[in-house]
């Protein structure tokens, strides 16, 4: 992890750069890969299983997958969509699997979920609270393109290369999350009143 | 501009993301459109916003896990690649010579077609079979020959009666 070390105080290098770095040097590039996008990974994480320890499992499997992977450092290899689309698929199965797992065992409390694990949301509003307790009455398809443009800040470009859909799904499948958000909040307010 | 193509381009217009023509397009309908400019407003209100606060000694924790298992995975051995059906077919094929692509492909399509020839003269010796099958009396060829009149098989020249008188 030298790397680091080198180029700590400064901007972290654009992907082709690091790319360009793992033709001679795995190593600090893989460790340049981890420094720029392992605490976002682990946020997109924490948002969606709103658990530390899983968080951390998660981003940890994430980059041992990219390791592995031969295409990571190849040139045309879009790796940021890659790493999100890998976090949120991990994240979701873990989701699905928790469902599956309370259904069959609706009284008993997840034997991992302690109370020091559980994501402590601090929002700047109580507003945004809300909202991302209203995510999740969403579809997994909507949460899961409402975080990757909200919460990690991805372009709809890079959205689309995540996903493996088109421009103009992200477009219109983003407008049906939002309208569907917008009507969940709605719901919400009027339980509350 | 119609307020269904407006309403579906309105996230995109207020995250930034249209082309500068469809932006001018979409500003200028709600300018006139009550109903499409509440529609924009609400949904802009709607928008999640990054917040969350996580402690540093978590960020800490996470990040020593994270660079321990990078570390490994850089340290292990490459995996041994098992070849595929189909690679180890190409190989095979290969072995001892330099093909080309094209060459392998021609070879193939050759292949293909010989082993299309003689399949279909199987079917049609199966087709002969089954029709011999169906009706032995038409298609069966004489072979026993007591089974022949003799004089249909006498050449015309042969005349007994006239040999005998010249001996006579």
């Amino acid at each position: 992890m030298n790397a680091l070390r080198v180029l700590s105080g400064h901007a972290l290098p654009e992907d082709d750069e690091i790319k360009a770095i793992a033709r001679k040097d795995k190593r600090a590039a893989a460790d340049l890969v981890v420094r720029k996008y392992r605490d976002r990974l682990f946020h997109h994480a924490c948002y969606v299983l709103k658990d530390y320890h899983e968080a951390t499992d998660v981003t940890q499997e994430v980059f041992i997958k990219a390791m592995r992977e031969k295409r990571f450092f190849e040139a045309d290899f879009k790796m940021k969509a890659w790493l999100f689309r890998v976090t949120s698929n991990l994240c979701f199965n873990i989701r699905r699997d928790r469902r599956r797992r309370s259904a069959i065992l609706e009284t008993v409390p997840r034997a991992t979920f302690s109370a020091a694990d559980q994501v402590d949301l601090v929002f700047s509003t109580e507003k945004q609270e809300h909202i991302l307790a209203a995510m999740d009455e969403l579809t997994d398809n909507h949460r899961q393109i409402l975080m990757l443009r909200y919460y990690d800040d991805l372009s709809y470009a890079e959205i689309a290369d995540a996903l493996e859909i088109k421009l103009g799904t992200v477009m219109s499948r983003l407008s049906r999350a939002k309208g569907q958000l917008m009507e969940v909040m709605d719901d919400l307010r009027v339980v509350g009143e | 501009m119609q307020c269904p193509w407006v309403q579906e381009r309105l996230v995109a217009f207020a995250d930034g993301e249209l082309s500068p023509g469809e932006a001018t397009w979409v500003a200028e309908h709600l300018e006139s459109c009550d109903a499409c400019a509440q529609l924009d407003l609400r949904l802009r209100d709607v928008t999640p916003e990054p917040g969350l606060e996580i402690p540093a000694d978590v960020m800490e924790r996470m990040a020593r896990a994270v660079d321990d298992a990078v570390l490994a995975a850089l340290d292990e051995p490459p995996a041994v690649e098992t070849p595929t059906t189909a690679a180890r077919w190409g190989r095979w094929l290969r072995r001892d010579r330099d093909l080309s692509n094209g060459a392998m492909l021609a070879y193939g399509i050759l292949l293909a077609a010989c082993v299309g020839w003689g399949v279909s003269n199987w079917l049609v010796v199966q087709e002969l079979r089954q029709e011999v099958q169906r009706s032995p009396v038409a298609a069966t060829a004489p072979t026993n020959s007591a089974t022949i009149d003799s004089t249909q098989y006498e050449p015309a020249s042969y005349q007994p009666e006239q040999r005998e008188e010249n001996w006579r």
